[in-house]
C-alpha cells in the first residue's frame, strides 16, 4: 500500500509538473534528495539554500524576463527512487538543469540517464567516485572526500610547524584515499611520514599499533577512517601516553565522535568538514540572517552549498545564448564566480579548482572553526 | 637509552597481548566446553558475548541510571553476577530448544541450527537496541599506571586479574567439585557416564550455563575497556576466540585458556613487532594474516591444537553416540 502510495503521489506530481510545463513561459531546475526519511533535515535545509538563490534572481526580474522555478523531488536517498527521478527529470522538456542528488550512492547511478539527455548536472555529493565516469555535463562545486587529505597536510605545516607524521588507514576506499592524499601532500611540503600502515575497518584493539607508533613520536597522527575506529583510535593514543595532535576526516564529525573518545580525550583533535559555521565570514552571517527570516529556522550544514549549486546554474543561464541544456553545461564550464565557500571554478573534470574544506577543532565538547578563519 | 626503550615497547606489547589474550580465553572457553561435550561449534556464542554487554550496559541503566565513570565495587560485583546468571539462563534455553531436539540426528543439524541462533540474537539486538554503537562508559578507573616507560590503565589489570580468576575458578570447580566431576565424566565418555547414573542432560545444561556465562562476563570487560558496543561486535571476537580454542586444543580448558593468551600474543607481535623487524615492509595489516598462518603451522603438525587430546577413532564413535 506504502508503494502505491508513492507511484500515486508521483503520478500526480508528474502530471502537475507537466501542465505546469504546458501553461508558461517559467524555467524549470529540477532539485532532488532526501526529503523524507533520516536524513530529511539534511535534504530539506539544502533544499530551501538553494530556493534562496533562485528568489534573488525571480526578484531581479527572472533570466531574460522569465521566471525560475524549483521543482523538488524527493529520492529518499535510494538508488531506485534517484533513477526514476532522474528519467521523469529528462523527459521534462521545461526542464534546463537539474541539481541533483544528495548521496553518493544515488548520483552515481542517476548521472548515467542526465548524461543520456545531455542534462546540466550540479552535484552535492562528495564520494570521488561520482566524477569517475567523465561526464561532461557533471559539475561537483563541492571538495570530494579526498580532498580532505591536502588541507590538512598544508595546516600541519604552515600552522602546527609540523615535521613528521604517522599516518594510519582503515584499508577502505574512504580511508585509504584521503590518507594517501595526505600522505603525497606532507611530503610535498618537506615533511617526513614516520610510517603508513593500515587497520582493519571493523578494528577497535590499536594498542600494538600505537605503541610502535609512540617510538616513532611523530608530530602530527592522521587516521583515515570511520566511527568506531577514528575516536577508539584518538582514546587508545592518550591513554598509551601519545601527545601527537590528531587529526581526522569528516566521518568524525560528529557529537558520537567526542562522546566515545571522551571529551578530555577529544580535545585538540582537528577534524575536517566540508561546510563552514555560520558565524565565520560576513557573506555566511548575511547568508544565515536572510535563511533565518525565509524559513524561520536556522541554515542546515548543506544549505549554503544549496545556494551555491543554484546560484552558478543561474549565472550559466544568464549568460546562454540560445537557452538550452547544451549551453548551459558549455557556461558552467566556465563557471568563474564567488560563492559563499570560496570561488567556484571548475577543472576539465567538473571538480573545483580550490576546494573548500573546513578544519575543526575539538574543545569544550565542541568542534570550533581553526581554519579558515577570516 | 636504546635499551631502556626497547625495554618499555617490549613491555607495553606484551601488556597489550595480555589484556586482548584474557578476554579472548574467557570467551575460548564456552567454544571449548561444549565441543568438548557434544562435539558441536556453539557459532551462537559470540553472540551471548555481545548480549553479555548489552545486557549489563541495559542493567546499569536501569539500577543506577546514566553510567559516568567507574563504579563502586560491590555495584560492579552484582552486575557481573546478575549478568552471568542471566545469559547463562539464556544459554540453557538456547541449548533446550535450539540444540537437544536435534542432538541424535546428524552433525550438520544442530551446527546449523547453532548459526541460525545467532543470527536471530544479533538481529534481534539490532532491532531492539539499534544499529548505532553504544558508548560504553568505563567501569573501572582508566587511570594509567607508567611502569619502566609502559604504560597502561587499572582497567587493563583488571581485565586480566578478573579474567584470570575466572580461569582458575572454573579450574577448580572442574577439578575439585562433585559436578566438575560430573562434566569431566560426560566429556569423556557420555554412554559410561549415564550408565554410572549421571544425569547427561542436566550435566550438558550446566555447561551451557558456565560457558555463556563466561562469555558474557568477557563482553562486559571488553565493552568497558574499548568504550563502545555494537550489535555486530560478536562475529569477528566470536571467531578470534573460536581460532584461540582451536588453537590450544578445542576441547581442553587449559588449552582454550593457553590458545587465548597465545593469539594475544600472536596478534600483538604481528602487528606491533613485525613492521620493525621487516623495516617496514610487512605492515600490521598484516596481523590477522600472520596470526592465521602461525595457527595453520600448529595445524599441521599437532592436528589436536596445542593442548588437545589426539583424535582417534574410539572417541570419535563415542561422543557420536549420544
Amino acid at each position: 500500500m506504502k508503494n502505491l502510495g508513492r507511484i500515486v503521489a508521483a503520478t500526480a506530481l508528474a502530471l502537475g509538473v507537466s501542465t505546469y510545463a504546458a501553461r508558461g513561459q517559467d524555467i524549470k531546475i529540477g532539485m532532488s534528495g532526501p526529503t523524507s526519511g533520516a536524513e530529511a533535515y539534511f535534504g530539506n535545509t539544502w533544499m530551501n539554500g538553494a530556493e534562496m538563490a533562485i528568489k534573488e534572481v525571480n526578484e531581479a526580474g527572472g533570466i531574460a524576463g522569465r521566471k525560475v522555478v524549483l521543482v523538488r523531488q524527493d529520492d529518499q536517498g535510494d538508488p531506485k527512487q534517484g533513477t526514476l527521478v532522474a528519467q521523469r527529470f529528462c523527459d521534462d522538456d521545461g526542464m534546463q538543469a537539474v541539481i541533483a542528488h544528495f548521496n553518493s550512492g544515488v548520483t552515481i547511478p542517476a548521472s548515467d540517464v542526465y548524461n543520456r539527455c545531455a542534462m546540466p548536472q550540479v552535484t552535492n555529493s562528495s564520494n570521488p567516485k561520482v566524477t569517475a565516469a567523465g561526464y561532461k555535463n557533471l559539475f561537483r562545486p563541492i571538495a570530494n572526500d579526498y580532498m580532505q587529505g591536502g588541507i590538512p597536510a598544508d595546516y600541519a605545516v604552515d600552522v602546527l610547524k609540523a615535521k613528521t607524521t604517522a599516518i594510519v588507514h582503515d584499508k577502505q576506499a574512504f580511508g585509504q584515499g584521503v590518507s594517501d592524499v595526505f600522505k603525497t601532500q606532507f611530503e610535498k611540503r618537506g615533511g617526513k611520514v614516520t610510517s603508513y600502515s593500515g587497520v582493519s575497518a571493523t578494528d577497535v584493539d590499536f594498542s600494538a599499533v600505537i605503541t610502535k607508533l609512540k617510538t616513532e613520536n611523530p608530530d602530527v597522527v592522521f587516521y583515515g577512517g570511520t566511527m568506531p575506529g577514528v575516536a577508539l583510535f584518538v582514546k587508545q593514543m592518550r591513554a598509551l601516553g601519545m601527545k601527537s595532535t590528531f587529526f581526522a576526516a569528516d566521518p568524525a564529525f560528529l557529537p558520537d565522535f567526542i562522546k566515545t573518545a571522551g571529551e578530555s580525550v577529544a580535545a585538540g583533535s582537528i577534524v575536517s568538514f566540508q561546510a563552514p559555521p555560520y558565524d565565520s565570514t560576513s557573506a555566511l552571517r548575511e547568508f544565515a540572517k536572510k535563511y533565518q527570516e525565509l524559513w524561520k529556522d536556522a541554515p542546515g550544514s548543506y544549505s549554503a552549498y544549496g545556494y551555491n549549486e543554484a546560484k552558478i546554474i543561474l549565472e550559466a543561464m544568464a549568460r546562454a545564448k540560445p537557452l538550452g541544456r547544451e549551453t548551459i553545461v558549455a557556461e558552467l564550464q566556465k563557471t568563474n564566480t564567488k560563492g559563499l565557500t570560496g570561488t567556484i571554478e571548475f577543472t576539465d573534470k567538473g571538480e573545483l579548482k580550490e576546494p573548500a574544506v573546513f578544519l575543526y577543532k575539538v574543545a569544550d565538547g565542541k568542534f570550533v572553526l581553526s581554519f579558515p578563519t577570516e | 637509552l636504546l635499551i631502556d626503550v626497547m625495554t618499555a615497547f617490549l613491555l607495553q606489547q606484551l601488556i597489550n597481548a595480555l589484556t586482548v589474550g584474557s578476554i579472548y580465553a574467557l570467551i575460548a572457553l564456552g567454544y571449548t566446553m561444549v565441543y568438548g561435550v557434544l562435539k558441536l561449534i556453539n557459532f551462537a556464542h559470540s553472540e551471548l558475548f555481545m548480549l553479555g554487554a548489552y545486557g549489563a550496559f541495559f542493567l546499569m541503566a536501569v539500577l543506577i541510571g546514566p553510567v559516568g565513570g567507574p563504579l563502586p565495587a560491590l555495584i560492579v560485583t552484582l552486575v557481573f553476577f546478575a549478568t552471568f546468571v542471566l545469559i547463562g539462563l539464556l544459554g540453557v534455553a538456547i541449548e533446550r530448544t535450539a540444540y537437544r531436539p536435534l542432538r541424535h540426528s546428524s552433525r550438520l543439524a544442530p551446527m546449523l541450527s547453532a548459526l541460525g541462533m545467532a543470527i536471530i540474537l544479533q538481529n534481534a539486538v539490532m532491532l531492539l537496541a539499534g544499529r548505532k554503537p553504544i558508548v560504553y562508559a568505563p567501569i573501572f578507573s582508566a587511570n594509567p599506571i607508567d611502569l619502566a616507560g609502559a604504560v597502561f590503565t587499572e582497567n587493563q589489570v583488571m581485565i586480566v586479574v578478573i579474567a584470570v580468576c575466572l580461569m582458575l575458578l572454573l579450574t577448580w570447580f572442574i577439578h575439585g567439585t562433585r559436578l566438575g566431576i560430573r562434566i569431566r565424566a560426560v566429556s569423556e565418555n557420555g554412554v559410561t557416564a549415564q550408565l554410572l547414573g549421571i544425569n547427561i542432560d542436566r550435566t550438558i545444561s550446566l555447561i551451557f550455563f558456565i560457558g555463556p556465562g563466561l562469555g558474557a562476563l568477557a563482553g562486559i570487560l571488553y565493552a568497558s575497556y574499548y568504550g563502545v558496543a555494537t550489535f555486530s561486535m560478536g562475529f569477528i571476537v566470536g571467531m578470534k576466540a573460536f581460532t584461540a580454542a582451536i588453537l590450544g586444543g578445542i576441547g581442553s580448558i587449559p588449552g582454550a585458556m593457553l590458545g587465548g593468551f597465545l593469539l594475544g600474543l600472536l596478534e600483538v607481535f604481528g602487528a606491533g613487532l613485525l613492521p620493525i623487524l621487516t623495516s617496514g615492509s610487512i605492515g600490521p595489516e598484516y596481523r590477522d594474516i600472520f596470526a592465521f598462518a602461525i595457527l595453520i603451522v600448529v595445524l599441521v603438525f599437532r592436528p589436536a591444537g596445542l593442548l588437545g587430546e589426539a583424535i582417534s577413532e574410539e572417541s570419535l564413535v563415542y561422543k557420536r553416540d549420544f
